[in-house]
């Protein structure tokens, strides 16, 4: 059983006078109840529009067509008022940068609050405020109360962020959509983030969405790994290491993981540029940077077979279980 | 927070100091000193009154003394006697503050109200019909001469359609009305300056109101406050609008020497008793010390304007008050 | 965007023009006194009617051009001059040259303009050039505080940084390099500052404290009108409709070219 289902979803953004970035090319996407998935690739490929059409985020100048599907019903055709008890109510999300996505001149107990009393209805204080420090304390926040009285400044990245999750689960939702959740964060806060998402999805039974371009996070919390590539989602994996990929981009994507191991200087990239999203081609998009490049992937271009957009992918390793 | 107003508290000094060190140069201006224009110039100043000026400035002492002698007197708003009346200056500028207050207050709040709902209309309806009119009508109005449109009004309400009154603060009955009737009575004659006043002022505003509301709409925090869920009337107006509306408690204190300068070509025209038209007459007699009282007088009153938007500022964002 | 720089720049030459060609365009003498005639309402000899001396407000409001464009005009170049010079040296300098610049922007900025000018010509007594003058020294502050925040801004760009490496003196640096890139905003405050310069002379000089007469003024000939408003409409109207029209004017221009200075992605977002 899905909690969201992704049917030929393509969306444009529109550049100016007539001309077309093509973000999305009908996506193709169900994810299930308790499910944790992540969709990874480079900047430019598609996978914040992905993350923002969830919930119907998507900027004034996108054109969308498909479906997006909660609990059977399309997300993309909703009114905003229709769309109110789907956002934070069905889908939380939380985003890349917490000290930007709160709002500065509101202290967190409101921020919080005015949540609850949206979708909940609540109205009686101090219920609300023994709703909030619950949740503050469920995110693992040690002075709940210190917290719920500041102001987003007065707060660490680590504990913006935990109140940003505080905030998208407040109303219990069955989804939490994750959008590069840690980048803007310190490595050691990284690590306590991703833990708290990890606890959160167990206790909560969460399907938990996370976009991010860092494959080892990506690893870390997901069982399940979308790769997307120029706008498509080029794998859709089970996956916990590199051989257990199989289209090539994927594996690019491995290597290019710094090993802490290795005593390399040097920052590993992908050669080559993500091609130009203004442009409909029929080949392969990944064709100028891959190792693996054919006859075929000049002339056609390659369909999803097995979970891989690739005419000549790797041999998967079986997922041990 | 005790800092930032302590900090705040102590940048009025080097101000202070420079506003005297503005107003003694000017004194001095005039070659030889202003005794000698003034003995050119204007007919109505005895022998007997120019030597009193010498004393009021000391201007036969060195010129040390002479600054330290006016600071004294700038501490104290000791600035001489009028040479027209022979009434303290003091007097003369304090009994005309209240109506140049009261005009500049009344033109400031209409200016804030419609400047802030015509700013905040237009971010959300922007590119449409009504923003473009919107800026059309505020920008007429920025460019259009106040004393021009004032004098065009007077025509009107004066003659064509004498259904406002046209100058004064109050009618020429005033001392027998009852109370409510004075008080309409300075409403009445404070519709046609107040509206000209804001008409002027309010492109400043709207503008300032106009792009700070699409850019908080705009802000990661307002996508957020969508992905909450949450109405949009409250996002729109709670979210967005607190955050642009907070700085413009600033604004008001930036306006306030636009206003008050502008106050005496503008109580000239409307004959209303203020410190504007206080200036402007004793500029035409060569008042000096009256003069120099007025601006020394506007100047406090910037000074004490700003003063009062930073602090506010500073207590209702929660930024500076919980540093 | 264009629009209005094209509105405001054609507006803005024809007044100069029309400034400049004002012996072509009228064949009335400015000063030609003819009480015969006197308050006379317009026609088709006097487009704009005659003032209370008989005089042809039309010629008398295209001479006033003269004067109202040229006060404008210095009065910008003076204080443009002043900005320029104090904002780039407190913003390339820094430090404790840049704080007393900038505190002396504070002073200037807490006494009301207007006050100040009504108070320096007292004391300097008012002419054409003691009002360019008086103006100009006190409308710079906008200007250096824009100069000041642009200069810092592009000496944090990397070629000041390369300049300095090759071992340019610094006022190379700011002239050669900096220059060029605040132009921009130096063309749209001066426009503005010349709208500015002449709102605030027709001000003083209808308050008889700017322009004096025989000389004429759009503002001088307006305080005349101010008499006569219940019998001679036309010396009000007209007069005061040509200030809101350079004013409107280069306004406009400014407008239109801070526009195109400055570029802002439009960036709409849910």
């Amino acid at each position: 059983m899905s909690v969201i289902e992704i049917k030929a979803l393509s969306v444009d953004y529109k550049l100016g006078q007539k001309q077309l970035l093509h973000a999305l090319k009908s996506v193709n996407l169900a994810i299930g109840a308790g499910e944790a998935l992540a969709i990874v690739g480079e900047s430019g490929c598609g996978k914040s529009t992905l993350a923002s059409s969830l919930v119907n985020l998507l900027a004034l100048n996108s054109i969308s067509s498909g479906t997006v599907l909660i609990d059977n019903k399309n997300i993309l055709e909703m009114t905003n008022k229709e769309l109110e008890s789907v956002r934070g109510v069905k889908a939380g999300t939380i985003f890349q940068d917490p000290a930007a996505s709160l709002n500065p001149v509101f202290s967190v107990k409101e921020q919080i609050e005015e949540t609850i009393m949206a979708h909940l209805k609540i109205k009686d204080k101090s219920k609300l405020k023994e709703m909030a420090i619950k949740l503050l304390e469920e995110t693992g926040i040690k002075e709940a109360q210190r917290v719920y009285e500041s102001y987003p400044h007065q707060l660490s990245g680590g504990q913006q962020q935990r109140v940003m999750i505080a905030i998208a689960l407040s109303c219990s939702p069955k989804i939490l959509i994750a959008d590069e959740p840690t980048t803007a964060l310190d490595v050691t806060v990284q690590a306590q983030i991703i833990e708290l998402l990890k606890r959160l999805k167990k206790e909560r039974n969460l399907s938990l969405i996370l976009i991010t371009h860092d494959l080892h996070l990506a690893l870390d919390l997901c069982k399940r790994v979308i790769v997307m590539y120029a706008g498509e989602i080029v794998e859709d994996t089970i996956m916990q290491n590199k051989e257990a990929s199989a289209h090539p981009y994927t594996r690019a994507l491995f290597e290019i993981i710094p090993d802490i191991n290795e005593n390399k200087r040097e920052f590993a990239v992908i050669p080559g540029e993500v091609p130009d999203l203004k442009m409909v081609m029929n080949e392969c998009y990944f064709k100028n940077r891959c190792h693996k490049v054919g006859e075929k992937c000049g002339k056609a271009h390659p369909e999803m077979v097995n979970g891989v957009r690739c005419f000549y992918p790797y041999t998967k390793e079986r997922v041990k279980s | 927070m005790k800092q930032y107003i302590l900090k705040r508290l102590l940048l009025i000094i080097p101000v202070l100091i420079g506003i005297t060190i503005i107003t003694f140069s000017i004194i001095h201006l005039t070659p030889g000193g202003f005794v000698r224009t003034n003995m050119e110039m204007n007919v109505k100043v005895s022998p007997d009154s120019m030597e009193r000026l010498k004393v009021l400035y000391g201007l036969d002492k060195p010129l040390y003394e002479q600054y330290f002698k006016w600071v004294w007197r700038f501490i104290r708003f000791d600035f001489g006697e009028s040479f027209i009346d022979n009434r303290p200056v003091l007097d003369k500028v304090l009994e005309r503050l209240p109506a140049t207050l009261l005009l500049n207050l009344v033109s400031l709040a209409v200016i804030f109200f419609l400047g802030i709902i015509i700013g905040v209309t237009s971010a959300l309806k922007r590119n449409t019909f009504y923003d473009r009119f919107m800026t059309l009508f505020t920008f007429v109005g920025y460019s259009v001469p106040t004393f021009w449109l004032a004098l065009i009004l007077m025509m009107l309400f004066a003659v064509i359609w004498p259904i406002l009154p046209v100058s004064g603060i109050t009618s020429f009955n005033f001392d027998v009305m009852s109370l409510g009737e004075q008080v309409a009575d300075v409403i009445w004659h404070l519709i046609l300056p107040v509206f000209i006043t804001a008409f002027g002022g309010l492109a400043y505003i709207s503008r300032y109101v106009k792009s700070s509301m699409i850019e908080s709409l705009t802000q990661q925090y307002t996508i957020a406050a969508y992905a909450k869920g949450l109405p949009e009337n409250k996002i729109i107006y709670k979210n967005a609008l607190k955050n642009s509306l907070l700085p413009v408690i600033t604004l008001l204190g930036l306006s306030l020497p636009g206003l008050i300068g502008g106050s005496f070509i503008f109580e000239t025209i409307f004959a209303w008793p203020g410190m504007g038209r206080l200036a402007y007459e004793s500029a035409m007699t060569f008042d000096y010390p009256v003069i120099m009282g007025t601006v020394t007088m506007a100047a406090f009153l910037t000074l004490l304007g700003n003063l009062i938007a930073d602090i506010s500022y500073a207590l209702v964002d929660p930024r500076i008050r919980y540093k | 965007m264009n629009k209005m720089i094209m509105t405001g720049a054609i507006a803005a030459v024809l007044l100069i023009l029309s400034a400049i060609a004002a012996p072509l365009l009228t064949s009335y003498d400015y000063k030609t006194q003819d009480i015969s005639i006197r308050l006379s309402s317009p026609d088709t000899k006097h487009i704009f009617g005659t003032d209370e001396l008989g005089r042809d407000v039309f010629s008398r409001m295209l001479y006033g051009a003269r004067i109202s464009m040229t006060v404008g005009i210095i009065a910008v170049l003076i204080s443009a001059l002043i900005g320029i010079l104090l904002g780039s040296v407190a913003g390339y300098f820094g430090g404790l040259i840049d704080n007393i610049i900038m505190r002396f922007v504070d002073i200037m900025l807490t006494i009301p303009t207007l006050f100040l000018i009504l108070m320096l010509i007292v004391f300097l007594g008012p002419s054409i050039i003691n009002v360019m003058i008086i103006i100009g020294l006190t409308s710079w502050t906008d200007i250096a505080r824009l100069i000041r925040a642009e200069v810092m801004s592009v000496k944090k760009l990397a070629y000041v940084d390369a300049a300095k490496l090759i071992g340019l003196r610094k006022r190379t640096i700011i002239f050669k390099h900096i220059m060029p890139n605040i132009l921009g905003p130096i063309f749209v405050y001066m426009t503005f500052g010349i709208s500015g310069a002449i709102l605030t002379e027709s001000g003083l000089s209808f308050l008889g404290l700017g322009v004096q007469p025989p000389y004429p003024s759009w503002g001088n000939i307006l305080t005349a009108g101010k008499d006569y408003i219940h019998t001679a409409w036309w010396m009000v109207f007209y007069p005061g409709l040509a200030i809101f029209i350079a004013v409107f004017s280069y306004n406009i221009l400014g407008e239109g070219l801070r526009d195109y200075f400055n570029p802002r992605l439009k960036k709409e977002n849910k």
